[in-house]
């Protein structure tokens, strides 16, 4: 009986060796025409030799919009807004997390207010960081990034606003319920099922220009962002209909609650972040990738892999053992498509150290990108059942949330974010140092967080398994860990307030091209 | 912070127009320890499956070993009072979380079996209940629960069924006949074993006789 199906899982496993292996022979004997030759052929410029990086936090954008880079007046307003929605619901998606984060160290603070009460704070910070500003965001990033890669500008920007609208209707509407109490009671899909329709109207809207600009696109080689995005684009809405569709109940419904949720994370939140990541780190060094058979790689391994990864979050639950077993299996197999990424975008950096001293940008996505090869690492281990025993159910688990959610994929996401408005306003950053200050504040905020959370944890979940420690121990000894993580955590949240302060300050910056006596700067040589 | 910004260049340089450079990969092999470290996952992830693909598991071992040993003692079948006491033992591993040691349940979620009228009916009803499992509407003692129990048909054998149905019709002034594996038997031919869980107490009521709703008689007053 379940031998049916889980001999069918093991085949999906199997198919999925296979059709690696395929992929490394076809590399190795150069089915895939496109070599660096083309590659050059359709990205004119060559290799950067000894230039500045290319920060535009140094340099004056001319008022001129180039045709082709995606810089239309009206294209750029949605981006702005798609930015400043996101920006705003990371703001106020931080602070609900600093109240939840409080709570736990002073346990009957706001606690008259249902609305007030920790499972809601906690569940209306999740959601509207994750759905208000990481896809935002990503979005916008997307935006910015599909049309440049492919040579052409942005299509149907009309569905782009209608899908900016609706999906802050969406998120809006989710927290106000989340908070009033009306939800689907499981993890990642609380927004109940009637916003969840207004949310996928929306994500439709957002997919459809880039879908349409990619069809329209005036190159043949697709660079290994759009991949990513084009990936996530087809990934992300299946999962988000499937995931809420209300036709699973019992163990198959937390299969598939855990399905979606971490597949969020992994086939919509990293695709961005990598995304990303592969187009920033190279743009501003001015050096290509390392190597174009990794890319593919890393990108094909994450989507033979990752979609049975989620079910680890069931070991010891009521499930089948080789439903469990075969998503540990596929879960330690994300080391192939790590590593690849690792090699491409490390080692791209790590022999161009002298532009961290000049590209602020980069700080944050290198920053991000090191965080993404931690995050991963980390949950293969976690999904072991050893390691898992332990730091299952306790605060460890948290920390390696926001490693991945947000040491990884917010953090690139600021610096693209920092690289790509003064392009698009033609304006400077009129304060970089306060672009330091919220480097600064952000991963000495997030180091004291996660190094918290992971100790802490840990030691709750040793003490949890100690039969002769009274589970009340387990409890008490986090308490000087969760100070810790209020601690981070609201260090974190005076670096968001820092970024909106940035973003605001540029609406009032004077456009015109810098000068270095305008900007107070030395003006020193290219190095 | 300060301190880092006065010991590199200003980020804030020379106007320079956005570079011309765009993103590209060059076409270097993969590294052969890249390959290898795919090769030995794929080698691990192959034996892991293998290894765990067993039918056994811990939890399923658990679960057996407290009844293991009465399952089929023929000794037992036939003695009420030994049924009664191998009961209390199935009972305290599968049905005590939900429906308390002292069978009281859970208000509003569990219903009680202390003074039930299907406990201490015919006995066809709490060995149906236990085969099948049973979800949706029910009233018991005079209140009604909307819940979902597992069926046990699968998990435990005749005997089994039999010492736990006999436990919980003795127990908490329960007073009612004890059962015979063989009744169990003759129970669980009734229905394809895969019916699915009974819909609630009107469905018992088609099948056993049980009224759903009690308009003249209380609780009590049905069990004595």
């Amino acid at each position: 009986m379940s031998l049916t199906i889980g001999s069918m899982m093991a085949l999906s496993f199997v198919v999925s060796l296979i059709a690696l292996a395929f992929l490394i022979w076809a590399v190795a004997s150069r089915q895939f025409r496109m070599d660096q030759g083309d590659a050059e052929l359709i990205f004119p410029g060559g290799e950067g030799g000894d230039h500045q990086p290319d920060d535009p936090t140094s340099f004056g954008f001319r008022e001129k919009a180039e045709p082709g880079e995606g810089t239309d007046t009206r294209h750029r307003m949605l981006l702005f807004a798609l930015i400043g929605f996101g920006t705003f619901w990371l703001v106020f998606g931080s602070i609900f997390g600093v109240i939840a984060s409080l709570k736990l160290n002073i346990p009957d603070w706001l606690s008259g207010s249902a609305p007030m009460t920790f499972g809601r704070v906690r569940t209306v910070h999740l959601n509207t960081v994750i759905y208000g500003w990481l896809s935002l965001a990503g979005i916008a990033v997307a935006m910015f990034i599909i049309p440049r890669i492919f040579k052409t500008h942005l299509r149907g920007v009309n569905f782009g606003w209608a899908g900016l609208v609706l999906w802050n209707i969406g998120v809006a509407a989710g927290a106000w319920a989340i908070a009033t109490g009306w939800t689907d009671g499981m993890e990642w899909l609380e927004i109940p099922r009637p916003i969840d329709i207004i949310l996928a109207a929306g994500g439709a809207c957002f997919a459809i220009p880039l879908v349409m600009t990619a069809l329209k696109r005036n190159v043949h080689h697709i660079y290994v962002t759009g991949w990513y995005y084009l990936a996530a684009l087809v990934w992300f809405p299946v999962l988000f209909v499937l995931g809420n569709l209300p036709m699973h109940s019992g163990v198959q419904q937390a299969t598939v609650n855990w399905w979606f949720a971490h597949n969020v994370l992994g086939l919509w939140l990293t695709p961005i972040g990598v995304g990303a990541a592969y187009y920033i780190l190279p743009k501003i060094i001015g050096k290509p990738i390392y190597s174009y058979r990794l890319s593919l790689l890393g990108f094909w391994a994450l989507a033979l892999f990752y979609s049975q990864v989620g079910m680890h979050h069931l070991i010891g639950g009521p499930v089948p053992t080789w439903v469990v077993t075969l998503s540990v299996v596929q879960s330690v197999m994300m080391f192939v498509p790590v590593i690849a990424v690792a090699v491409n975008q490390h080692v791209l950096w790590a022999t161009n150290l002298w532009a961290f001293k000049q590209s602020l940008p980069l700080r944050f996505v290198a920053f991000g990108a090191v965080m993404y090869t931690l995050a991963s690492f980390q949950g293969s281990m976690e999904a072991v059942r050893a390691i898992n025993t332990v730091t299952h159910f306790t605060h460890y688990t948290v920390g390696h949330a926001h490693l991945g959610a947000y040491a990884f994929v917010s953090l690139v996401l600021f610096g693209t974010v920092y690289y790509m408005m003064p392009i698009l306003t033609g304006r400077l950053w009129p304060a970089p140092k306060l672009i330091s200050l919220h480097f600064w504040l952000v991963a000495i905020g997030f180091g004291i967080y996660f190094i918290s959370l992971t100790i802490g944890g840990w030691l709750q979940g040793l003490a949890m398994l100690d039969a002769s420690r009274d589970w009340l121990e387990s409890m008490q000894l986090t308490q000087p860990y969760l100070r810790g993580r209020t601690l981070g955590g609201t260090l974190m949240t005076l670096g968001h307030a820092i970024f909106a302060i940035n973003l605001v300050s540029l609406l009032f910056a004077s456009r015109r091209e810098a000068t270095p006596a305008a900007t107070g700067a030395p003006a020193t040589t290219a190095g | 912070m300060s301190q880092h910004d006065n010991q590199r260049p200003e980020p804030q340089r020379t106007p320079l127009k956005e570079s011309a450079f765009e993103p590209y990969e060059v076409n270097r092999p993969i590294p052969v320890l890249v390959l290898a470290v795919t090769v030995a996952l794929v080698a691990w992830g192959v034996y892991t499956l293998w290894a765990d693909s067993g039918p056994s598991t811990e939890a399923a071992a658990e679960a057996e070993a407290p009844v293991a040993g009465i399952d089929s003692d023929p000794a037992i079948a036939d003695n009420p009072s030994a049924l009664v006491s191998a009961g209390s033992t199935i009972f305290a591993a599968n049905c005590a979380t939900c429906h308390q040691a002292n069978g009281s349940g859970i208000s509003e979620a569990v219903p009680p079996l202390v003074g039930s009228r299907y406990v201490n009916g015919s006995a066809e009803t709490p060995v149906q209940i236990l085969l099948h499992g049973i979800k949706g509407r029910i009233e018991v003692a005079g209140n009604s629960y909307d819940g979902r129990m597992p069926r046990f048909g699968e998990t435990l054998t005749d005997q089994e069924i039999a010492a736990v149905v006999s436990y919980i019709r003795q127990q908490w002034g329960n007073s009612a006949a004890f059962v015979e594996p063989a009744f169990v038997a003759q129970q669980r031919d009734r229905f394809a074993a895969d019916r699915g869980p009974w819909n609630g107490g009107a469905e018992l009521e088609q099948v056993t006789g049980v009224p759903a709703r009690l308009a003249r008689a209380t609780d009590t007053e049905a069990s004595q």
